[in-house]
C-alpha cells in the first residue's frame, strides 16, 4: 500500500519541481 | 501521536525540504535574467540536486523513520528518487549545451575550470551510481563490493556537486540560499557519520553469539543467537534485522533476515535463512560461540499496530519467516483470533515449518491453506498460485475487516493487492513486505 503512496508523492514532487523551474525560468527571461 | 500522523508529517517535511531550494530561488535578490533555456537549466539542475540530496535519508536506517515507513518502501523510495533526481540533474548540462553549444568547451577537462571539471566528475560518478545499482547483477558485481563502492561514490560525488555549486556561486548570493546548502551538507555528513561510525560502533558494543544452526525444508537454515553480556533486544513480530557475522560492523557486509521467533522469548533470537547468495550460503559453517551482529529491529510488517478481529498471511517460500513469528508470538500470547495462512510452495517436501506449522494448529486458531505448485500423488489440497476463487473459499464473510499481510517477491505481492482490493479489502488493511530488498 505505502508503495503504492511513494511512487504518487514522488511524481507529484517531481512535477512541481519541473513546474517551478520552468516558471523560474520564464520569470527571469522575461 | 498516531502513526498515521507521523507518516504525514515526516512526508509533509520531505516536501517542503525538497521544495525549499526552488523556493528559496523565488524569494532571494536575483541576479539579472539570462536567456530562458539557461535559467531553466540552472533551475532543473538544483531541483534534480535538491531529490539527490534526499537519498542519503531513507536508506540511512533511521529508528525514527523505521518505525513508521517500511524498510522495503524506503529503499524503493531510494531508487526512484536517485533515477528522479540523477534525470533532472543531468537536464542542467544537455539544456545548457543544447541551448549555448559554446559551453561545450568546459567538457575540455585540461583547461576548463576547476568548477566545470567537479561538475563533470560528479556526473561521470552519478551515471556509474545508477548504472552499477540498476545493472548489478548484469555486470555482475558481487553485492558486498556495490555496496562499498555505493557508499564511497555517493559521498565524494555529492560533494563534487556542492563544490560546483558553490564555486559558480550564481543564484547563492543570499543568505537562505547559502544557508539552506549547508544544512543539506550538513544532514548528508551527519547520516554519513552515523551510518558509517556511530552505529557500526554500538554494534560492536552488543555483540551475540551463535547457540544454535539447524536445518529446515527448503534449503533453509534457522539460526539462534543470544546476547552476549547485554539484555539483547525487544522487537515486534514480523519485524527484520541486519546480520554481520565473521567481520567487523565496520565492513558494512550486512544482510537483512527477519526473525522467525516470538517476541515473547527474550534471551534467544532466531533467524531462518535461505541459501540464495554469497552470505546466505555461508550460515550453516557457523559454528556455536561464533559473534554475529545485529542491527535492527527493523519493519512495520507487525499486528501490534495493525488491530482487527482476524488476520489472514500470504508468503511464497521464504517469505513465511516473518509470517511465524506473527504465529508463535500470538499462539504464546494465548491470543484466540483466527487467522488464515496461504504459504506457497514449489512442492511439499521443501516447505519450510511444515512441522512447526502443525503443531502451531493445535496451539491457536490458525488455518494453513497449503498452494504446491508440484503436489505429490493424492494431494487434495490447493494447487498453483493463489487465485481469488482460493482465497474466497477459506475466508469467513467478514473477511473484509481483517487485516492481511504479504510477504513474498515484488509481482506476487501487486498481484495479491489487486486481488483483495477487488474483494472489497481496503488498501490500508494490506501490509507487505518485500524479501528481495537487497
Amino acid at each position: 500500500m505505502q508503495d503504492i503512496y511513494a511512487r504518487n508523492l514522488l511524481i507529484g514532487i517531481v512535477a512541481g519541481l519541473v513546474l517551478l523551474s520552468l516558471l523560474f525560468a520564464l520569470i527571469q527571461s522575461l | 501521536m498516531s502513526d498515521a500522523m507521523k507518516e504525514r508529517l515526516w512526508i509533509g517535511a520531505f516536501v517542503l525540504v525538497t521544495l525549499a531550494p526552488m523556493l528559496i530561488l523565488f524569494i532571494g535578490p536575483r541576479p539579472e535574467g539570462r536567456e530562458f533555456w539557461r535559467e531553466l537549466s540552472v533551475a532543473l539542475g538544483f531541483a534534480g540536486l535538491s531529490l539527490m540530496g534526499m537519498q542519503f535519508i531513507p536508506t540511512a536506517r533511521l529508528p525514527f523513520l523505521a518505525s513508521v515507513f517500511p524498510m522495503d518502501t524506503l529503499y524503493t523510495f531510494h531508487r526512484r528518487i536517485s533515477i528522479a533526481g540523477f534525470t533532472l540533474a543531468l537536464a542542467h548540462p544537455l539544456i545548457l549545451f543544447i541551448g549555448n553549444p559554446y559551453t561545450l568547451r568546459l567538457l575540455n577537462f585540461t583547461n576548463a575550470p576547476w568548477r566545470a571539471r567537479a561538475a563533470v566528475l560528479s556526473l561521470l560518478l552519478f551515471i556509474l551510481l545508477v548504472a552499477s545499482s540498476v545493472w548489478r547483477k548484469d555486470f555482475k558485481i558481487r553485492y558486498e563490493r556495490w555496496r562499498t563502492i555505493h557508499g564511497v561514490f555517493a559521498v565524494v560525488a555529492a560533494a563534487l556537486v556542492l563544490y560546483h555549486i558553490f564555486m559558480v556561486n550564481h543564484y547563492l548570493a543570499h543568505p537562505l540560499q547559502r544557508g539552506y546548502w549547508v544544512l543539506v551538507a550538513a544532514t548528508w555528513a551527519a547520516a554519513t557519520l552515523y551510518v558509517r561510525v556511530l552505529r557500526p560502533l554500538q554494534l560492536l558494543r552488543r555483540p551475540y553469539r551463535v547457540i544454535e544452526v539447524r536445518p529446515e525444508r527448503g534449503e533453509a537454515w534457522t539460526l539462534a543467537l543470544a546476547p552476549d553480556g547485554h539484555a539483547g533486544m525487544r522487537f515486534m513480530a514480523g519485524q527484520f534485522a541486519w546480520l554481520t557475522a565473521r567481520t567487523s560492523p565496520f565492513s558494512f557486509r550486512d544482510n537483512p533476515f527477519s526473525f522467525n521467533s516470538s517476541t515473547e522469548v527474550h534471551d534467544r533470537l532466531e533467524f531462518t535463512i535461505k541459501e540464495l547468495g554469497d552470505f546466505t550460503r555461508t550460515v550453516k559453517e557457523l559454528q556455536p560461540g561464533e559473534k554475529v551482529y545485529v542491527d535492527g529491529p527493523f519493519g512495520t510488517f507487525d499486528i501490534d499496530q495493525h488491530e482487527a478481529p482476524g488476520y489472514v498471511m500470504i508468503a511464497g517460500g521464504i517469505g513465511s519467516v516473518p509470517v511465524l513469528s506473527i504465529l508463535r508470538t500470538m499462539a504464546d500470547r494465548k491470543d484466540t483470533r483466527p487467522v488464515v495462512f496461504f504459504y506457497g510452495n514449489p512442492d511439499w517436501e521443501s516447505v519450510t515449518y511444515r512441522e512447526d506449522l502443525e503443531t502451531l494448529q493445535k496451539r491457536m486458531n490458525l488455518k494453513v491453506v497449503h498452494l504446491l505448485e508440484n503436489p505429490p500423488a493424492g494431494w487434495q489440497g490447493e494447487t498453483g498460485y493463489i487465485t481469488r476463487e482460493i482465497l474466497e473459499r477459506h475466508l469467513p464473510a467478514d473477511h473484509a475487516q481483517w487485516q492481511y499481510f504479504i510477504c513474498g517477491p515484488i509481482p506476487m505481492i501487486a498481484a495479491m493487492e489487486k486481488k483483495l482490493v477487488a474483494m472489497g479489502v481496503s488498501l490500508h488493511y494490506i501490509h507487505t513486505e518485500n524479501y528481495e530488498m537487497a
